[in-house]
């Protein structure tokens, strides 16, 4: 019976380390800087075409909703994506 | 005496491994990798994968991401075969039970998958797997990451944390023994004895771990390990109970990786270490009082060169492991084992590869641990040493289809390259043939 107690006792000790762990990355103060997508500079983004590739070609570039404008959006890298940027995770639609 | 048997295929096999599930995918929707997450991010899956299930930095920083990247689906659900026909170089009919299936066609694995993203920052890998040769269904690997990214190119750091349930299934390179070469490969030739406490654990225990990747450079993980019982028996869903293995309480693991990328990520290249501290009762039906202590510290790089046309990779991987045996009666007190494997891929135009691959398992002998006296798997020298070779060619007809055709050579099994089980077989006797269809939807 108390080695059971033990045990739930540690159980519910750990559950509630990795709760904490959780709720402490935005307590720590760093979710104000926390963004969607992932970042411009891990995946080589840049403002130009490569190689004749560009953004406005790409699968995942999400169009400036009045259809024109060159900056529109991205469903994997994060902020505005010009339409002849590109980076690594270019895949032709 | 063993009868040597021919490696050659009826042509009505073949055209069975080849062609009927390729009719059935053609029935399916098109689809690529895990095509869940494909679906999510509207990304070809040779965007993340060098050739899958190799990863690229893309496809790194989608699973450092938390699998989050893309648009949440409403069903992530993705599916996966593999029919496979294995052909040992040696049958022993005397042996029978040791080469169940060989020369048979065998629905080897078919896998659903539930991965995708569940929420902003939270995301999951999760496989269930039904074994086509032991007709069994359980849980595969999981992996459920809560992720973010702190701050803006380029100082840009992704933190995160992991609930998983075997050693390395979290880890974002394909050099250690989760997802490292080969990726797939035969479910009934015979295998060596000895393998590093690492590779042992999936679907036994469940992982907690915190990660990090600063700069796009330096990528470290902390994780613990224990039994999966209890509340946490969902990891381990529908297998063997009594085989698997009991922990004595958390079991640290850790992780420190150097990468870097260049030419637009056309070139990557990692240099890593990572270590791993089992305390393991030897009786998991018994699981208290003193437990063995399995140490793994390993090493491993990896580099890749990715274009359309043309994709190289180069991965380096080591493992030492000592062994203490406190709980344990074998010949030694302590032992020694060390894993190495290289492999060398080339891909063109994403279709036709070559992988090779040169392995070794060295360790001091130990005949209560390796003898066992059977014929096929024992080791008559009671040593873990074994050393070989794989070559396996692939062709993609479509991204979401993969035909492998694999040789697995041994120069030295179970300790030695003629009878090395006391019984007359040599290591080449297990040099195996392996044709595989795997198909992703």
């Amino acid at each position: 019976m108390d080695a059971q107690h033990c045990q739930r006792r540690r159980m519910l000790k750990q559950g509630a380390v990795a709760l904490v762990s959780l709720a402490a990355l935005p307590l720590a103060g760093l979710y104000r800087d926390a963004a969607a997508g992932a970042s411009r500079f891990d995946l080589h983004y840049q403002d130009r075409p490569k190689d004749g590739q560009r953004c406005a070609d790409c699968a995942a570039f999400i169009p400036p909703a009045d259809g024109s404008g060159t900056q529109g959006a991205c469903r994997v890298v994060a902020g505005q994506i010009d339409r002849d940027g590109w980076c690594m995770a270019f895949t032709r639609k | 005496m063993p009868i040597q048997q021919s490696l050659a295929y009826s042509p009505a096999r073949m055209a069975g491994i080849f062609f009927l599930p390729v009719l059935l995918l053609l029935m399916m929707q098109p689809a690529h990798a895990v095509p869940s997450f494909a679906r999510q991010t509207k990304l070809d899956c040779m965007t993340c994968h060098v050739s899958w299930p190799e990863l690229t930095p893309t496809g790194r920083l989608f699973k450092l991401n938390g699998y989050t990247l893309g648009e949440q689906l409403r069903v992530p659900l993705a599916g996966m075969l593999q029919v496979s026909r294995t052909s040992t170089a040696n049958v022993d009919p005397r042996q029978a039970d040791n080469f169940p299936k060989d020369r048979e066609l065998v629905l080897q694995q078919a896998s659903v998958f539930v991965s995708g993203k569940l929420a902003e920052q939270l995301g999951i890998f999760s496989q269930v797997t039904y074994d086509g040769v032991a007709h069994h269904t359980s849980i595969d690997n999981l992996d459920l990451r809560y992720a973010q990214r702190f701050g803006e190119s380029p100082q840009a750091t992704i933190a995160g944390v992991t609930l998983h349930n075997n050693p390395m299934v979290q880890d974002i390179y394909n050099t250690g023994p989760i997802w490292g070469f080969p990726f797939a490969s035969s479910p009934v030739a015979p295998a060596p004895n000895a393998g590093t406490v690492i590779e042992s654990l999936g679907q036994q225990v469940a992982g907690f771990g915190a990660y990090a990747l600063w700069h796009n450079t330096v990528y470290a993980e902390l994780s613990a390990y224990r039994t999966a019982d209890k509340a946490f028996s969902l990891l381990r869903a529908g297998t063997d109970h009594a085989g698997d293995a009991a922990l004595r309480g958390l079991n640290p693991y850790w992780r420190l990786a150097l990468q870097h990328e260049w030419g637009a990520g056309m070139h990557s290249a990692m240099l890593g270490t990572y270590g791993i501290n089992i305390n393991r009762y030897p009786d998991s039906g018994m699981p208290f009082g003193a437990a063995d202590r399995l140490r793994d510290i390993g090493f491993d790089a990896q580099y890749q060169y990715i274009t359309d046309r043309h994709r190289f990779s180069a991965q380096l991987n080591t493992i030492r492991e000592n062994q203490r045996w406190n709980a344990s009666s074998f010949s030694n007190q302590s032992d020694v084992l060390k894993s190495f494997r290289s492999k060398l891929s080339y891909y063109y135009q994403k279709q036709y590869g070559i992988n090779l691959s040169y392995f070794s398992l060295r360790g001091n002998g130990d005949d209560l641990l390796y003898n066992t006296g059977a014929p096929v798997t024992g080791s008559a020298g009671g040593s873990p040493n074994s050393n070989g070779y794989v070559v396996e060619l692939n062709y993609l007809p479509r991204r979401d289809i993969r035909i492998a055709l694999q040789y697995t050579g041994y120069t030295r099994f179970n300790g030695a390259a003629s009878n090395y089980d006391g019984f007359g077989r040599n290591a080449r006797n297990n040099n195996t043939l392996y044709l595989m269809t795997w198909l992703m939807f």
